[in-house]
C-alpha cells in the first residue's frame, strides 16, 4: 500500500509558481530523497506534506487517509529542521519529551520512550545539557531524538546535515539510514546534495522549477538520466552535455570533425545534445574524440582531466595519478552505450542509434 | 638583579598605563563631575541641616531621616503613593506590551501602521502626552467626560479629585510607556527561529501552549530588562505629575522624586531634600540588585 501520495500538489506564492502540480507516490518503507537545487520546490513539497504550508491545489494523501486539510501534529508524522529548531531553554531530555508532553503520554511511557531514544542515538550523558552546550553533531543527534521519539512511521527530514562538516556528515548519512531501516520508517529526506542522494535514496525526487524532473531509483537516475538537466546534475562531475551537429558521415560534436556518434536522425530533431560521463571516457590508443588536456584536477583516487574538444570543454575522470600532462594531446573513448542524447529544446532524452566513437572505419582515412 | 634605569620593557609599560587613563579621562572627567560628586555630595549634605541667611549648616547626624519616618506625614504619602503607582503600572505596561507585541509580530493586514501607532506615545515627549491627556481629562468637556455623559454618568473630576488623581496620572504612564517596552518585546520576538513555532506545533502544541512554554520563557531577559527599566523610570519619571497635577490635589498625586523637587526647589530645604533623594537612592539599588540577583537565577540567556 503506498505510504504517501501527492496529487496534483501546487503551491504559488501570488505571481510566482513553487510548485506546479506535481504527482509522486512514496512507498511505505521507502527512503525517499526530494533532490534539487534550490528554489526547486523541493522543501515546499516537504512543508506541504508536513502541513506547515497550505497547498494553493491538489490532494495529500498517508496511509490511504486524506491529510490536505489536517494540521501538522494530526498527520502522524515527525520532522527535523535544517537549524534542529530545538528549544534553547528545555534540556536535552524536555527537548526529546516535548511532544508528548504536549500529547499527554503518561510518565513511565515517556520514559521508556526516552530511554530508547537516547540509546539508538547514544545521548545518554547528555540528557541534563542545554542545546547550548551541544556540539552541532550532538544537536543533530537530539533533533533525531525528538522525532523517532514520536514512534510515528513517517518521518520527515529537511536538509539536516547541511550544518555539519565533512566528516561528520558522511557517518550521520550512515546513521540515519541505518534507523530508517531499524525502525522501518518512511523516510522524505530533502538535500541539494545529489552524492548524499545518491547514497541514500531507495527514490530520488528530482525535481526542478517547482516539478519533478526525474522520480527513480539512485542507480536508474544516474544511469539513465531522462533529461539533459538530471544529467547535469547527478555525477561527480556531473556528465558532459555537448551540442551535436550534422556532417556528412553523421551527427559530430560542434565544431569538430569527427568521431561520429550517431546517424543523422530524420525528421526535425535537428537541435541536439551529447551527454558522456567523465568516468565513461578513457584515454585510449585508438581514435576517439580528439581532445587538448587544458587543467587536471587530481582527486587522490583518480584524476579529473579537464579537455578542449572543438572549444567546449570536456570532462574525463581516469584512474591515478595523472594520465596525461597539462597541454598534451590525446584520444578519449567510449563505448556506444555511454552516449546519451537529449534534445536541446525541452532537455527530453532522444532515442538515437550511438555509433562506437572507437570503431569508425569511414573516418579512419584521415578525416580526423 | 636590579634592573637598569630606563629599562625599555618598563618604559613601555608606563607608557601604555599613561595612554589608557588619558583615553578614559573624557569619559571619568564628566561621570566624576555630574554623577560621582553629586552622589557622595548628597550623601553628605543630608546629615547636615539647611544653610540659611547667616546661619550656617550643622550637623544633624540622622535627624532628617527620623524626621521622615516620625513628623513628615507628606514623605509617608508620596512614598505609598509610589509604591502604589510602581505596583499598578510596572505589571500594567509590561502585560500589555507583552500582548501587543505578540499581536503585531503575527502576519496580518495593516501590521506596520499598527506597530507604528503603538510606539507612537514613545516619541512623544511625555509634557506633550500630559497635555493630550489633560484634554481627555478636562471636566465638562473632555473626551472622557462626553463619553461618560452619553452613557448618563455623571461628571468626573479625574485629576482634580484626590481618589482620582493618582489612578489619572497612572494611565497616562501606562499608555506612554507600553509602547516603549512593545519594542523590546518585538525585537526579541523576532530573534526567535519560526522553526520553533513550526517544530512545537508538529509536536501538536497549542498556540497558547506555544506561548507558555516556549515564547515566554525565551522573552526572560528582555522581561528583565524591562522590569528594570519600568521600576527605574516609576521612581524617575514626574514631567506629567508637573504637568497635569502639581501633585495635587493635597498631595494625592505625588510621588517621591516630585516630593523631592518641592523640598529642593520650592522650599529650598535643600539638606532635607538631599535626605529624601538617598532614600530614593537606595529603594532604586535595592530594587536593581535584588531583579539582577535574584531573578537572575531563573533566567536562561541564551
Amino acid at each position: 500500500m503506498p505510504e504517501v501520495v501527492l496529487d496534483g500538489l501546487t503551491r504559488r506564492f501570488g505571481e510566482t509558481t513553487a510548485l506546479a502540480g506535481i504527482d509522486l507516490v512514496i512507498l511505505d518503507g521507502a527512503f525517499a530523497v526530494l533532490l534539487g537545487p534550490s528554489g526547486c520546490g523541493k522543501s515546499t513539497t516537504l512543508r506541504l506534506i508536513a502541513g506547515l504550508d497550505t497547498a494553493t491545489s491538489g490532494r495529500i494523501r498517508i496511509d490511504g487517509t486524506d491529510v490536505t486539510d489536517r494540521p501538522p501534529a494530526k498527520r502522524g508524522l515527525s520532522m527535523v529542521f535544517q537549524n534542529y529548531a530545538l528549544f534553547p531553554h528545555l534540556s536535552v531530555a524536555e527537548n526529546i519529551l516535548f511532544g508528548l508532553k504536549v500529547r499527554r503520554v503518561p510518565a513511565a511511557d515517556r520514559r521508556r520512550r526516552l530511554e530508547r531514544a537516547a540509546d539508538i542515538l547514544g545521548l545518554g550523558a547528555l540528557l541534563g545539557r542545554k542545546p547550548s552546550q551541544l556540539s552541532g553533531g550532538q544537536q543533530q543527534r537530539v533533533a533525531l531524538a525528538r522525532a523517532i521519539v514520536a514512534e510515528s512511521r513517517l518521518c520527515l527530514m529537511d536538509e539536516p546535515l547541511s550544518n555539519l562538516d565533512a566528516k561528520l556528515r558522511a557517518e550521520m548519512r550512515h546513521e540515519i539510514r541505518d534507523l530508517q531501516r531499524r525502525l522501518d520508517m518512511t523516510m522524505i529526506y530533502v538535500t541539494h546534495d545529489q552524492a548524499e542522494a545518491l547514497s541514500m535514496a531507495d527514490q530520488v525526487v528530482l525535481m526542478r522549477d517547482g516539478r519533478i524532473e526525474q522520480d527513480a531509483a539512485p542507480a536508474e537516475l544516474y544511469e539513465r538520466p531522462a533529461t539533459a538537466f538530471a544529467a547535469s546534475f547527478v555525477g561527480t562531475p556531473p556528465m558532459n552535455l555537448l551540442p551535436l551537429d550534422a556532417s556528412p558521415h553523421g551527427l559530430v560534436v560542434a565544431g569538430t570533425s569527427g568521431p561520429v556518434l550517431a546517424e543523422t536522425p530524420g525528421g526535425h530533431l535537428s537541435d541536439l545534445v551529447v551527454g558522456v560521463r567523465p568516468e565513461a571516457l578513457l584515454p585510449g590508443a585508438g581514435p576517439g574524440f580528439p581532445v587538448t588536456v587544458t587543467d587536471l584536477d587530481y582527486q587522490g583516487a583518480d584524476t579529473v582531466l579537464v579537455c578542449d574538444l572543438g572549444g567546449h570543454n570536456l570532462l574525463a575522470r581516469v584512474p591515478g595519478h595523472a594520465a596525461a600532462a597539462q597541454g598534451s594531446e590525446l584520444q578519449l573513448t567510449c563505448a556506444a552505450t555511454d552516449l546519451a542524447f537529449f534534445s536541446a529544446a525541452d532537455g527530453r532524452r532522444v532515442a538515437l542509434s550511438a555509433v562506437d566513437p572507437a570503431n569508425q572505419p569511414h573516418i579512419l582515412g584521415g578525416v580526423v | 638583579m636590579a634592573r637598569p634605569v630606563g629599562d625599555p620593557c618598563m618604559d613601555r609599560r608606563l607608557l601604555t598605563t599613561i595612554y589608557a587613563w588619558l583615553l578614559l579621562l573624557p569619559a571619568m572627567v564628566l561621570l566624576v563631575a555630574f554623577t560621582h560628586y553629586p552622589t557622595v555630595a548628597t550623601f553628605w549634605a543630608s546629615f547636615f541641616s539647611t544653610a540659611r541667611g547667616r546661619r550656617p549648616a550643622s550637623f544633624l547626624g540622622l535627624d532628617h531621616y527620623r524626621r521622615m519616618i516620625t513628623d513628615d506625614p507628606v514623605f509617608l504619602q508620596v512614598v505609598w503613593n509610589n509604591f502604589l503607582y510602581a505596583l499598578v503600572t510596572i505589571p500594567l505596561s509590561i502585560g500589555i506590551a507583552l500582548v501587543m507585541a505578540l499581536w503585531v509580530n503575527e502576519r496580518l493586514a495593516g501590521r506596520g501602521f499598527l506597530r507604528m501607532a503603538y510606539f507612537t506615545p514613545t516619541v512623544l515627549p511625555m509634557v506633550a502626552a500630559a497635555n493630550i491627556w489633560l484634554f481627555f481629562y478636562t471636566p465638562g468637556f473632555g473626551l472622557l467626560n462626553q463619553i461618560i455623559a452619553l452613557f448618563g454618568g455623571p461628571d468626573v473630576n479625574f485629576l482634580g479629585s484626590p481618589e482620582t488623581a493618582l489612578w489619572s496620572v497612572m494611565a497616562v504612564s501606562v499608555w506612554k510607556e507600553a509602547g516603549f517596552f512593545m519594542i523590546f518585546y518585538l525585537a526579541a520576538l523576532q530573534s526567535i527561529p519560526p522553526s520553533l513555532k513550526e517544530a512545537a506545533k508538529l509536536e501538536g502544541a497549542s498556540d497558547f501552549h506555544y506561548v507558555r512554554r516556549i515564547v515566554l520563557p525565551l522573552l526572560m531577559p528582555t522581561t528583565l530588562f524591562v522590569l528594570v527599566n519600568a521600576v527605574i523610570g516609576a521612581f524617575r519619571v514626574v514631567d506629567h505629575i508637573v504637568a497635569m497635577t502639581g501633585g495635587g490635589p493635597s498631595n494625592a498625586s505625588s510621588l517621591l522624586l516630585f516630593y523631592i523637587y518641592e523640598t529642593g526647589f520650592k522650599f529650598w530645604d535643600t539638606s532635607y531634600a538631599a535626605a529624601l533623594t538617598v532614600v530614593l537612592l537606595a529603594v532604586l539599588i535595592t530594587v536593581s540588585v535584588l531583579q539582577v540577583t535574584v531573578l537572575d537565577k531563573r533566567i536562561h540567556y541564551r
